[in-house]
């Protein structure tokens, strides 16, 4: 049985079991990283699909991205389930009523076609490399051209063609792969914080903005670190996307919150008694106030005065870290906050998340930086910039 | 159960709901779905777990042990399905209520005189 200690606080009525919180905050952290995944996908998607060539600059840091952010998806997940090694049932022999049996699908998925467009997007690269270099770091591109040396224009324009394809089949992909939790949670009928037709809209919307508000923040590092100008068309580009899709996050997520209030179902006292009690700061301050409205009236501003240069680039860089704040905070208000409210609708619990163990914050806190030391790393053999050579338009050419 | 990736749980022909646990990988959703928090985590196997009406115990015509041990009777178990069971006897001649009855959910454990303010 449960150690005393485990078992959570709670006022008013609460069924037994659940006193044990059995979501913990690494399944916040599981959707905050499939949604930078996602978010960073639609950035590259934005340029190679929608034609929006400001943002050439970060085409391929966003697939980079995406890959390092996918590789640590499961992590949470493994480390969460009783028995890991079963893990793989799911997708082998699924249970098809189960939105949850989605995942190993969609992640399959969504990794394949990440790697084939990113070979195709290296392709350039890979190849100038695999010709220059003669040491073991040129085995590993030799190896990686699969056997294809062609850049010429006639490869380079099919090479086009399939990018643009996997950028297309990309996108539900990526958005499958983020809105599949959403789902998982607005069609469960035992919650009524979590029940939401609007769920998975909510969840794929501040995906968007968090893995574009995340590219902003790695670009204008890069920027820094490489010592170079930052393109400002560039950052401007990403500013009027997460303005562009802020504006729907936050009007979802205030009328998913205003249906609730309205629709007064049973154990709506307990849920009025919640917001306006623990969750006040967490949801009203953190999450609304100063991570959603604040970075969008920033934005509203400088895009109103036509801010350009520096002062752009600090304020549309605060905007994103802000907006970051404010999507993991959204997260663990979804995934925590929901089992504050008891299933009775008559009581509330007090999460109390350990600092240590295997799904605790610090857990939490590496497999969200994870990621980045990893895409520091991956960086060094795909550099994502143009000064690297990687752009997919033009041929392998000087180094 | 429909929520349950792997298919580890269940509803047998005889209604009863079980988990299979060489199965269960111990997500814990299903914890999560129940409407009436019936369901637990079990630490010692790392799976899924609820009350299985000591299937154990009705599989070889005994009755649950929580209705063995009733000093008062007041928990009643049988076959709804046969009309002279207890239970099916007992559900005719009472007003008994379900929790949760607006969930669809249609569930199998029936209570009587419970007040609303206990959902």
């Amino acid at each position: 049985m449960e150690p005393l200690p485990n078992l959570a606080p709670y006022t008013g009525w609460v069924y037994p079991n659940e006193t044990v919180f059995e979501w913990s905050v690494l399944i916040a952290v599981y959707p905050y990283l499939t949604g930078l995944v996602a978010g960073a996908f639609t950035v590259s998607s934005l340029y190679q699909v929608f034609g929006f060539k400001t943002l050439k600059p970060v085409a391929h840091l966003a697939l980079l991205t995406s890959l390092c952010f996918m590789i640590f998806v499961p992590t949470p997940l493994l480390l969460h389930l009783g028995h890991p090694e079963r893990a793989f049932n799911a997708t082998l022999t699924p249970h098809w009523s189960s939105a949850m049996a989605m995942f190993g699908y969609f992640a399959t998925a969504y990794v394949v076609l990440l790697m084939i467009e990113m070979w195709f997007a290296y392709r350039p690269f890979i190849v100038g490399e695999a010709q220059r270099r003669q040491d073991l770091l040129g085995r590993f591109y030799r190896a990686l051209t699969l056997g294809s040396y062609d850049l010429s224009e006639h490869a380079m324009t099919y090479d086009r063609k399939w990018l643009f394809a996997l950028a297309i089949i990309g996108i539900p992909g990526a958005h499958g792969l983020h809105g599949y939790v959403g789902f998982m949670y607005g069609s469960l009928k035992s919650r009524e914080w979590w029940s939401s037709d609007l769920m998975p809209v909510i969840f794929l919307f501040s995906a968007i903005i968090s893995g574009v508000a995340l590219l902003v923040v790695l670009y204008v590092a890069s920027c820094k670190l490489r010592k170079i100008r930052v393109d400002v068309a560039c950052v401007k580009g990403l500013a009027y996307t997460i303005w562009g899709f802020i504006m729907i996050a936050i009007a979802l997520e205030a009328l998913e919150f205003a249906n609730i209030v309205y629709k007064g179902r049973e154990g709506i006292e307990v849920i009025l008694e919640y917001v306006t009690g623990r969750l006040l700061i967490p949801y009203f301050i953190l999450q609304f106030a100063i991570g959603a409205i604040l970075p969008f009236l920033i934005l509203s501003y400088m895009i109103w005065r036509g801010t350009t240069g520096q002062a752009l680039v600090v304020g549309v860089t605060l905007s994103a870290c802000l907006v970051l704040f404010s999507v993991f905070m959204m997260r663990w208000n979804v995934v925590i906050g929901g089992q504050e409210i008891s299933k009775t609708g008559k009581g509330l619990l007090y999460y109390q998340p350990t600092f240590f163990g295997k799904e605790g914050l610090l857990v939490g806190v590496l497999l969200t930086i994870a990621p980045i030391i990893l895409l520091l790393g991956l960086a060094r053999l795909f550099p994502p910039f143009e000064d690297g050579e990687t752009s997919a338009a033009s041929p392998a050419g000087a180094q | 159960m429909q929520v349950c990736p792997v298919g580890a749980t269940y509803k047998g022909e005889d209604g009863v709901v079980l988990i299979d646990h060489d199965y269960c990988i111990g997500c814990r959703y299903c914890v999560q779905a129940c409407p009436y928090g019936a369901r637990y985590f079990n630490e010692e196997e790392g799976v899924s777990d609820k009350c299985t009406w000591c299937y154990h115990r009705i599989t070889k015509g005994l009755q649950p042990a929580c209705v063995e041990v009733c000093p008062t009777g007041a928990r009643i178990f049988g076959d709804l399905e046969v009309k002279e069971s207890p239970v099916s006897q007992f559900i005719r001649e009472n007003l008994v209520q379900v929790l949760r009855p607006e969930s669809g959910n249609a569930p199998n454990v029936f209570y009587v005189g419970i007040d609303k303010e206990v959902n």
